[in-house]
This record gives structure tokens, sequence and C-alpha cells, in this order.
């Protein structure tokens, strides 16, 4: 009888913490619920959903290395390959960001997809640049919202240069996100 | 003389019969619980899981380079940058390139289920205030109208009109049963993200007196959300409360340096937003 009551309470734990993260979600920290979602990632590692909301929220906390796991994972459904493709879009498109702004690498040839990411759209408009001399920074207009402006530079440090993107509105900072 | 083998063969087979029932018991409920499990699990069952890597020592390697994470940067006024306009990248507009976007349907389905767990009671409970951390950056103002209230007991008249009628038919679910839907559940669990997005919902509807009500109901509930005080100054200004929502976005500010309520500020007092 332990056991059957044992066993109970873990189901209904496990379905408690992925409802929590996405209450946490639905209430915008994405923070939280990516770091949650590595806690108790081995346990959760076959519910779709899970691994999805995971993705997703990490991805929102600029946690891009983090969806390497999900995009593996990610195959059982035609909504979780779909997700799967979003999250490789980006992952290769900030590797190749970053490959370029280091070592020059030329992204002008490359015809890729897009996604509505803010490092996707970055990556388009730095690529549509071409061939060109290392700057300090990049600043790029948004091609919807004029008013929207991406300032895109390396941060250097002694070990390892870090990709800023920063989004600015009307010239006041929004947002602020660093990968490397 | 006692038989005491005869004896002991027979209490075996006693003590093994009176088992039985409780082994019967045990095996029916794990059959009962995996049945049940399997019916809650809609999604295809996955039938591998991918060993070949191994997941904590990807994630711990990933979690020392911690990336830093994503700012909502509290940067004031007076760090604003000017961006001159000969620095900017020129860019040729062109081409039309493939766009993928993600399914967030697995959102709504676990939306969905969390409906389920409520009771279907459409009594209304007072909201519950949360225990404030900080000051709270604006006087309470009033709802507008008590009559908005009313909002909590509203019955779908929709659905009344479809039992009348008692043909079946299916309608297709617009945006007001939507929002009825969700105010039925925030009247249940007072979820602050419930209320705001119903307060998004009647702004972007045009009913200006609901969505100022419910932005109001979420900041009494939690008043740290900048969406719902952005809502809020917003339904204000368009209920020609223009001085009033000035006043919030300034209070919110002070409290808070969001940046959003300062662009909302700019664009209300420069007469932009309208």
């Amino acid at each position: 009888m332990k056991i059957i009551i044992l066993l109970f309470l873990a189901l209904q734990l496990s379905a408690d913490i992925k409802q929590e993260m996405f209450n946490l979600y639905q209430n915008e920290q994405y923070k939280n619920v990516c770091s949650m979602g590595f806690k108790y990632f081995s346990k959760n590692k076959k519910d779709e959903e899970f691994i999805s909301l995971y993705a997703f929220a990490c991805l929102k906390a600029d946690h891009i290395d983090r969806l390497t796991i999900p995009i593996a994972m990610l195959k059982y459904s035609k909504e979780s390959r779909a997700n799967a493709a979003y999250f490789s879009v980006i992952l290769m498109q900030k590797k190749l960001l970053y490959h370029s702004l280091v070592d020059g690498y030329d992204l002008s040839t490359l015809d890729l997809p897009t996604t509505d990411y803010v490092l996707s759209k970055v990556f388009d408009l730095y690529s549509k640049i071409g061939k060109h001399n290392k700057r300090a920074f990049y600043l790029f207009e948004d091609e919807v919202d004029n008013k929207l402006t991406y300032k895109l530079y390396l941060e250097k440090n002694n070990k390892l240069s870090k990709m800023v993107i920063e989004e600015f509105y009307d010239t006041i900072t929004i947002k602020h996100h660093v990968y490397w | 003389m006692l038989n005491t083998n005869d004896l002991e063969q027979r209490w075996l087979r006693y003590k093994i019969k009176s088992y039985i029932p409780h082994a019967i018991i045990f095996l029916s409920v794990i059959l009962i619980l995996s049945l049940i499990s399997l019916f809650m699990n809609k999604e295809p069952k996955i039938k591998e899981v991918d060993n070949n890597f191994n997941i904590h020592n990807v994630l711990n390697e990933e979690s020392q380079n911690k990336e830093f994470i994503l700012k909502e940067t509290s940067i004031k006024k007076s760090h604003k940058q000017e961006i001159k306009p000969q620095e900017r990248v020129e860019i040729p507009k062109q081409n039309n390139k493939m766009t993928i976007s993600p399914s967030l349907d697995f959102m709504r389905q676990m939306q969905e289920n969390t409906q389920t767990y409520f009771e279907t009671n459409p009594e209304h409970k007072p909201v519950k205030k949360e225990k404030s951390h900080g000051v709270k950056p604006t006087p309470k103002p009033t709802p507008l109208a008590k009559k908005e209230e009313k909002v909590f007991y509203e019955e779908p008249q929709e659905e009344q009109i479809e039992k009348k009628s008692k043909s079946i038919k299916i309608t297709r679910q617009n945006t007001h049963d939507d929002i009825k839907e969700v105010v039925t559940r925030f009247n249940k669990n007072n979820n602050p993200a419930l209320s705001l997005f119903i307060a998004k919902k009647y702004y972007e509807l045009g009913d200006y007196h609901k969505s100022y009500n419910y932005a109001l109901i979420t900041n009494e509930i939690n008043n740290d959300i900048e969406s719902s005080w952005i809502i809020f100054a917003k339904s204000l200004v368009k209920l020609n409360e223009k001085a009033m929502a000035i006043k919030v976005l300034k209070q919110y500010i002070q409290h808070s340096n969001s940046n959003r309520a300062s662009l909302l500020l700019d664009k209300i007092t420069s007469g932009k937003f309208k």
C-alpha cells in the first residue's frame, strides 16, 4: 500500500512541477523556468511538453546553448519537430554570427531560413552587409519598425569574447542580450 | 500424538491463501493506475529515448559557461544613447526569406488541462491580495464604474440562446467567448496572468472600462507586473484620464525604473499616444 501511495505521489509531483513551470512562464519568469527545467530534466525527458516549455523559457532567457538537448529530443510529434527546427535555426545563427564576428567568416553567401527571434533578425541584417572590414560595432534599423534599432558588437575579455546585441527604441536601451 | 508435519503443511497453505486477496488487490490497483496514466498522456508514447549522449555532462558543461540573462535593463533616461544616423548600416531591402515559426499549441493544451483542475462552480471569490514586497507605487485608484464588477457574474448569453434551440450547433468560438472562459477561470484561481490577459484582450477590443478594471485587479494582486501597469495607463488615456495616466506612470517609473513605462509616458506627454 505504501508503494502505491509513493507511486501516486511521484506522479502527482511531476505534474505539479510542469504546472508550476507553466505558471511561471505565463508570469514571464523565464529564467526561473529554465533553471527548473534544467533541474528536473532527467525526470521528465520523455515528456515533450515539458521539454518544449523548458526550451522556450531558456530561449527567452537567452540561454541558447541549453537548446541543444531539446533540439535532439523533440522529434515524436509534428509540433515538436517544428519547434526543434525553430530552435536549431536560432542556435545555428548564433554560432555562425559569433564565428563571423570573431574570425571574420563570410556569411553573405548563406541563404538560411529566418525566425522572429531577435538574433535571427540581427543575423539577417548582418549577413546582408557582405564582405567588409571588421567594425567596432554595427547598428541596424529594424525593417518593420524604424524606431527599433539593434546594436551588435563584441565585448572582448581576456579569455573569451562575448557577442552583445542591444535593442534600442528611440535611442533608449530596452533589452540587452549577451551570447557566446 | 499431533501430526506436526501435517499441521505445518496446512498452516502454510492457509498462510498462502490469506495473501492471495492482498496480491490481487495490489495487482489490480497497479493495472488501473497504469491504464489511467496511459489515458492521461495524450501525447504519443516515446518508445525509445536517446541515451546516446549523456545529458548531465552536456548540461553541466553548459552551465559552467552560463550566459548572461536577458536583462530588462533598468537604464534610466540619463543613460540615453545617441545613435547618429550616419553610424547605421545601410541594408538593401530585398528578398523573401523562409520564416520558421514556433508551434505553441502545446501551451494551449497545457492551459486547457489546467482548466480541468478547477471546479465548475461559477461562484465569485474575492480577490486575495498578495503580500506586497515593496512600497506600493501608486495610490489605489478606484474602479471607474461599479457596474463593471458585474463582469464576474455575467452569464454567457450566446450559450443560453444555444440551449434554447436544443439542436446541435457547431459554432466557432469568438474572442468574447474566449474572454468569458478566461474570466471564469480567473474567478476560480485569481491568477494575475489571467486577469492581465483579460485586460489586454478587452483593450484590444476597445472596451477600455473593462481593460482598466482588470488591469487594476491585476495590480492589486501583484503590483510588479509591468505589462499590467502599461495597459492600465493606456486604458486611462483612452478613457480621457490622461492626467491620471501620467501620474500613475510617473509613480510606477519611480518604483520600478521601467523602460517601457518611460516610453509610454513620453508618448503620452508628447501627444503621440492618444
